[in-house]
């Protein structure tokens, strides 16, 4: 150990908590997060009990599994593309354009990321499906298929666009309008303004926005499995189905690893090449001067793009309440209440099961990730790094290589937890903690230091500084990350799914099974419920939100 | 409780972001009497903050000994070490109304309500914040800040109180206010204080004692009327105040020769005929007058502050000297070009080796 370490140590040591805690957050990490990986890994090398790398060879060669690559990186590819301009579309209207409803669209537009991520594919099936509102009943075609390249990526477009919305809305709102003003007013052209300023300057954060679009292509599970049909393999369901169908872990496990090594390069590039390269140019003052490089007729034409997105949304959404109500879809339209009967009776189970798994991860994940964000800007110790890469490291790792790892890391002593409540609690925790921790850390990094340092002056030790001080001022990352992890838990579905046991049943897994046997109403009634839950829990969270930060607008010196 | 604090070859050396490494604090020592208001003075990066936050706790020494009274605090974390800090920007706790953050450190020693109630008022009352307890932050002046901050050290009885650059966010003449209303609290309770600021007006005003810190080193220390009357080198003298540094000839025991012009200086420490020495004359310990006699310069520049008029004179020699004299409204202005005869005061030259 270097001497700066043992250094770092000994000051650590006079808090004793604080260093119990820390031990114990590095030991959980280690052995849920990083642990599970290794297996999966050491699986994927193994083949009737000695080292090969035969697996890999044997994937190679087989054409279903060069597909299952080529197909996977082809649509993540092309849905990073797309999801991000349509992304940077709706960020650009709604935040630099004078155009009218910008509140109601910005909802309706986020409305995917607050659903079950495969809602969407339910939607497809009941408009463009074999027996398709759309493709059936008004066009009249009968030899249409929705299933494959084109239904997988319309579908994932659909659901992840929102996410490069999201991010570069905050790329965009950071970027001073009074550059685009100082371009027109030397002489650029709208035009040229706009692709010589305004484009630059946010470009890292296009690339940033679509690399995680690609990431959340490459590891989405559902969508996949209801509408990528046989003949289009990906790689994610192709995982599921070896393990849970041909019960060969090891070529699950050398999936789930190809799967893994483009996320984790998207991750890498992400968060250590481009994180760095964003523009800030803010001012402190407000940045809500709308943009001149847009002239009137393109305005409109842009505005009117959002809004066919933002109806095609609402009209996803409407179909998935229409079908919850309606007997058999594409034969009897006679509205029903009995899918939520089915739902509050047969499935009432798994509804109380994933609440309480939500209920339970929730605050675990919301306080944990609040903790590492805290250690990992305010304290100094060896691992530091380390220990903030495992914990955000779950975020670049496919649910599905999760969930491979967990089987393998936990269906034998020492720790025997497949089946349980515990497994899918614990596997939550960790899963979506990252975006709570990043949202901490940024909120931590403007919050003067002196602010902790007096409370300790004033006598309190590390823990009672961050329960007194830190998490009050965190109050507002730390409830936004609460959101995230309660939709995540609710709407999990490709780690879960391997999780999931007779005693502890999911939804969402619940949605896939309705659409796998064809039960649609069943599976928009359970869709339903689960956006509902999900509306409700929002509004309460809010509301403690409200009620918690009473004061917390920051004090400036004058 | 106020404790002496005794400060033995403290050094502090950080890891500089390029790989090598900066002495922030290099072997200071410093005695600091129990009661006492000590400032430390200097530029920044001179290593006084750093020195407060190792007397904070919140930097470890790379070598050298911190006691208060006769205990070691080197190991001792700062929550434990019964100081109390006024921060540069005042570290209000944003989620707590005033009463709350003047109560904080009590609640954490798990008083009564009552008492905590007790003696929260009191130093509301104290630090003139009366009316204020249930005010937010976030709907107080910067001067009301800074009280609560104040107020909130205070409360503490802390062995030692500390203070960081408190003023330094406040305008000039809040700032003058506050620093009189510091250094009557600090005498009415009478706790050891440590106070790092860089602005030598601050420092002359409300210390027992100044210690001028240079580079990490301590360049002197002494009090106001000391440090500014017989500054140890050109950088304390150009540090406090301003001056004028003037190259001279010692002659006898009673005179300099300035550009061949005999100065009366008092206090020479005698040294060989002949030694070459720097004087520090203070612009304000020159007179003016239309002699034809003695040192003589042109005025170069001529400017009227109100209080006193502000002379830039060219001498013959011996370089361009600056020269305040009061009260311009009745005594006029000399015009640019004007030749005029400087005599400084014996008394106020200081000679350095």
């Amino acid at each position: 150990m270097t001497r700066r370490a043992r250094a770092e140590l000994r000051i650590l040591a006079r808090d004793p908590l604080l260093l119990a805690l820390l031990a114990g957050i590095a030991l959980a990490i280690a052995v849920f997060v990083v642990y599970p990986l290794l297996r999966v890994l050491l699986a994927s090398f193994q083949a009737d009990g000695a080292w090969t790398g035969a697996t890999y060879l044997d994937l190679a060669g087989r054409r279903l599994y060069r597909n299952a690559l080529v197909n996977s990186l082809g649509v993540g590819l092309l849905v990073g593309v797309l999801g991000t301009a349509l992304g940077y579309l709706a960020a650009f209207v709604l935040t630099r354009l004078d155009v009218p409803c910008r509140t109601l669209l910005h909802y309706v537009t986020i409305l995917p990321i607050v659903s079950p991520p495969f809602v969407s594919a339910v939607s497809i099936v009941f408009l463009f499906g074999f027996n398709g509102l759309v493709t059936r009943q008004v066009l009249g075609l009968d030899d249409f298929s929705i299933y494959g390249f084109h239904g997988v990526v319309l579908s994932q477009v659909f659901t992840f666009a929102p996410i490069a919305y999201l991010s570069l809305r905050g790329v965009l709102a950071a970027i001073s309008p009074t550059l685009e003003d100082a371009a027109l007013n030397i002489g650029a052209t709208r035009w040229q303004a706009f692709c010589r300023v305004s484009l630059p300057l946010s470009l890292p954060g296009i690339a940033s926005a679509f690399l995680v679009v690609f990431i959340e292509s490459m590891a989405d599970f559902g969508n996949p499995l209801v509408l990528a049909g046989a003949s289009f393999p990906m790689l994610a369901p192709q995982a599921y189905l070896e393990i849970t169908g041909s019960f060969n872990l090891a070529r699950g496990a050398t999936l789930a690893i190809v799967l893994l090594v483009p996320s984790l390069t998207a991750f890498a590039l992400q968060r250590y090449y481009l994180a760095k390269r964003q523009y800030i140019t803010v001012t402190g003052k407000p940045a809500t001067s709308t943009s001149k490089v847009v002239g009137p007729v393109t305005k409109w034409i842009l505005w009117g793009l959002v809004v066919a997105f933002a109806l095609l949304v609402a009209s996803f959404y409407a179909v998935i309440l229409v079908g919850a109500f309606t007997r058999v879809w594409g034969f009897n339209y006679t509205p029903t209440l009995a899918h939520f009967a089915y739902v509050f009776d047969v499935g009432l189970q798994s509804v109380k099961d994933t609440l309480v798994v939500a209920v339970l991860s929730t605050p675990v994940s919301g306080v944990l990730g609040m903790l590492v964000a805290f250690l990992v800007v305010r304290r100094r110790f060896p691992g530091r790094t380390a220990l903030e890469f495992g914990a955000i490291l779950p975020f670049a790792v496919p649910g599905t290589v999760v969930g491979i790892g967990y089987i393998l890391a936990f269906n034998a002593p020492p720790l025997v937890l497949t089946g349980t409540l515990g497994i899918l609690v614990l596997c939550f925790v960790f899963r979506y903690m990252p975006v709570g921790i990043q949202s901490g850390i940024a909120v931590l990094r403007q919050i003067d230091p002196s602010i902790e340092e007096a409370a300790q002056n004033l006598g309190a030790d590390g823990i009672t500084t961050f329960r007194k001080v830190t998490l009050p001022l965190l109050a507002p990352a730390f409830f936004s990350g609460l959101i995230y992890a309660f939709v995540r838990a609710m709407t999990a579905i490709s780690a879960a799914i391997f999780l999931v046991s007779a005693h502890w049943n999911l939804m969402t897994v619940q949605i896939l099974n309705q659409v796998g046997s064809g039960r649609l109403g069943v599976a928009a009634a359970f869709s339903v419920v689960v956006i509902a839950l999900v509306l409700v829990a929002i509004g309460i969270i809010s509301l403690l939100l409200r009620r918690w930060s009473r004061h917390t607008a920051m004090v400036r010196p004058a | 409780m106020t404790d002496s604090i005794t400060i033995a070859h403290l050094n502090k050396v950080f890891a500089s972001p390029e790989g090598g490494t900066v002495a922030a604090v290099k072997d200071v020592s410093l005695e600091i009497g129990a009661g006492r208001l000590v400032t430390l003075l200097g530029p920044s990066g001179c290593g006084k903050t750093t020195l407060l936050r190792m007397i904070a706790g919140f930097e470890e020494p790379t070598s050298g000994d911190i006691f208060f009274g006769t205990r070691r605090m080197n190991e001792m974390p700062p929550n434990r070490r019964d100081t109390a800090m006024v921060f540069q920007s005042y570290a209000i706790f944003p989620h707590l109304d005033v009463f709350e953050n003047v109560a904080f450190g009590l609640h954490l020693r798990h008083l009564s309500g009552a008492e905590i109630a007790t003696r929260v008022e009191r130093v509301l009352e104290l630090t003139g914040l009366g009316g204020f307890a249930r005010r937010a932050p976030s709907q107080l002046s910067g001067g009301q800040q800074q009280r609560v901050a104040l107020a909130r050290c205070i409360v503490m009885e802390p062995r030692v109180l500390l203070f960081d650059e408190p003023l330094s966010n406040l305008d000039a003449k809040l700032r003058e206010q506050m620093r009189g209303e510091i250094r009557e609290l600090q005498q009415r309770v009478g706790i050891t204080s440590v106070y790092v600021t860089h602005d030598q007006a601050e420092a002359m005003s409300i210390s027992d004692e100044i210690v001028v810190m240079n580079a990490g080193a301590v360049a002197q220390r002494g009090t106001p009327h000391e440090i500014y009357a017989h500054p140890a080198s050109r950088f304390v003298a150009g540090f406090i105040g301003r001056a004028n540094f003037v190259a001279a000839e010692v002659l006898d025991a009673q005179g300099v020769a300035v550009a061949g012009v005999r100065l009366a200086v008092a206090g020479l420490a005698g040294g060989p005929v002949g030694t070459r020495v720097t004087l520090v004359v203070r612009p304000e310990a020159v007179r003016l007058s239309q002699a034809e006699e003695g040192l003589r310069g042109t005025v170069v520049r001529a400017t009227f502050l109100g209080n006193v008029a502000e002379y830039r004179i060219a001498v013959a020699q011996a370089g361009e000297w600056l020269v305040e004299v009061p009260n311009p409204v009745e005594n006029g202005l000399f015009a640019v070009g004007t030749v005029v005869s400087l005599t400084p005061s014996a008394a106020a030259v200081h000679v350095l080796a």
